[in-house]
């Protein structure tokens, strides 16, 4: 390499050299967005003798992250704000990943619930 | 070297290196499946498929981005350098398959273009963790089709080194979208720490060799100079050079190779014309200096390609003093002839 070609590959890699261990640093530290109203929940859901780690918060979408593959085959996500008297149904989790739902206001409370059993997996009261 | 165009130069180590290659992913994606299928017998072929290809072109990548510092380091690495490219394009196909397998199998099964869903079916681009990582591999793949498709001498030589080499500078920004796509992709889908971790480790490989390499290089840079009063720089004895070998110096803030030929010392500038190669560490055969990138030969005595090739180097003027070698540091025109200087 010429001296203009050095340089130039001192300069890319010293950026990269800063950048990626900082991205790096991010991404493995937990980050709590700065307007979240509720810092992010990990909890796990009771699945009969199984427990799944689920992570929840709220920063004008609510996010659910689903770490493991849920057992129930339909799993409703409830929530109730104070605007509404009785429970709404959001949407479905279909397995791992990550879920965003657009709601106007902070929920209080997000249920996740096995719509063919009918039974709650998960609550969590959001203050 | 060659005159006209051919898809590939074929020789014996190119086949024998292309079977390594060839060799070596199908193995990798062989043993990917057993291991996917072994541990996760409910995951679904297309799945592994995508996972497979992925993290082929990611582990390829990693080596190619090793290769350069590497045979800085060490010149054992050197015929690895020397075929660089096909390695580059390897790598390119098995992130295609990667990219196109994720396009089909998560996009191309609605009514609305699969290009256009990968854009806004996440459209959290406000958001840090939760940003589609789709979007930085595709952008990624862009750019490493851009380099595949231009990794032919044809390009180098009709755009010019100097742009063609900028141009391949982009693997470093691929690099860095291909983290990223990489971790947020881990994170968004499962959380997965142990992908990241590989990353890191990675990362800290590559960091390590590239600032060896520096190091190094910087030791040559960094090499305490004298002067005469007339201006001529004082490089070292004559002895320090082995026959048929340079020594590489900086002057004037270039590399200069000093090559030991036929009983005398001639000095070019250290910058192949093909890719930009340190011809000092190559070594002269059949009378020519030869690149140890990719074996460009050029006259030690002006620094011109033998006919009917036409690269011409810089050539410098050498003198000797109380036993010691010095150059003049103002570089001749290229291709201009300088008699080697005498080694008593």
């Amino acid at each position: 390499m010429n001296r203009a070609q050095r340089k130039a590959h001192g300069r890319i890699w010293g950026i990269l050299f800063l950048v990626i261990p900082l991205f790096l640093f991010w991404a493995l530290t937990p980050v709590i967005p700065a307007d979240s109203l509720t810092p992010p929940v990990l909890s796990e859901v009771e699945e009969g003798q199984q427990k799944i780690p689920v992570q929840v918060h709220y920063d004008s979408l609510l996010h659910i992250q689903v770490h493991r593959p849920l057992a129930s085959a339909a799993t409703g996500v409830l929530v109730l704000s104070d605007q509404e008297a009785e429970e709404q149904l959001i949407g479905q989790l279909e397995g791992t990943g990550s879920y965003s739902f657009d709601l106007d206001q902070k929920p209080q409370r997000v249920r996740l619930v096995d719509l063919i059993k009918e039974n709650e997996l998960y609550t969590l009261e959001l203050k | 070297m060659s005159l006209d165009y051919t898809y590939i130069i074929w020789n014996k180590q190119k086949k024998r290196y292309d079977r390594w290659i060839a060799l070596s992913m199908v193995l990798y994606l062989l043993l990917f499946f057993g291991l996917s299928f072994g541990l996760n017998p409910e995951m679904t072929a297309e799945t592994v498929m995508i996972r497979a290809f992925g993290t082929l072109a990611l582990l390829t990548l990693h080596v190619i981005l090793l290769i350069g510092p590497l045979s800085r380091l060490n010149s054992r690495y050197l015929p690895l350098l020397y075929n660089r490219r096909h390695l580059g394009v390897s790598m390119f196909l098995a992130a295609f398959l990667h990219g196109g397998l994720s396009l089909f199998q998560f996009h191309a099964l609605s009514e609305i273009n699969p290009i256009w869903a990968l854009f806004t079916s996440n459209q959290d681009y406000g958001s840090l963790l939760q940003f589609p990582f789709q979007v930085l591999g595709f952008f990624a793949l862009i750019i490493l089709f851009v380099m595949a498709s231009t990794s032919h001498d044809f390009f180098l030589k009709n755009l010019s080194p100097r742009v063609w080499k900028a141009l391949h500078m982009g693997v470093y920004l691929a690099y860095a979208l291909i983290v990223l796509h990489v971790v947020l992709g881990a994170f968004q889908q499962e959380g997965q720490l142990l992908t990241t971790a590989a990353l890191v480790f990675g990362f800290l490989l590559i960091a390590l060799t590239h600032v060896s390499a520096a190091v190094k290089e910087g030791r040559i840079d960094r090499a305490k100079s004298r002067w005469n009063e007339e201006g001529w720089q004082r490089l070292c004895k004559p002895e320090e050079i082995e026959a048929d070998r340079a020594k590489i110096f900086t002057v004037n803030q270039e590399r200069i190779a000093v090559f030991r030929h036929d009983g005398g010392l001639s000095a070019v500038h250290n910058y192949c014309k093909h890719q930009g190669g340190p011809l000092g560490e190559g070594k002269i055969i059949d009378g020519c200096i030869t690149c140890p990138w990719h074996g460009y030969q050029y006259l030690p005595g002006n620094g011109q390609s033998p006919p009917p090739f036409t690269e011409k180097l810089h050539t410098y003027q050498l003198k000797m003093i109380d036993g010691s070698v010095y150059i003049h540091p103002e570089p001749l025109a290229e291709g201009t002839a300088v008699d080697p200087l005498p080694i008593p």
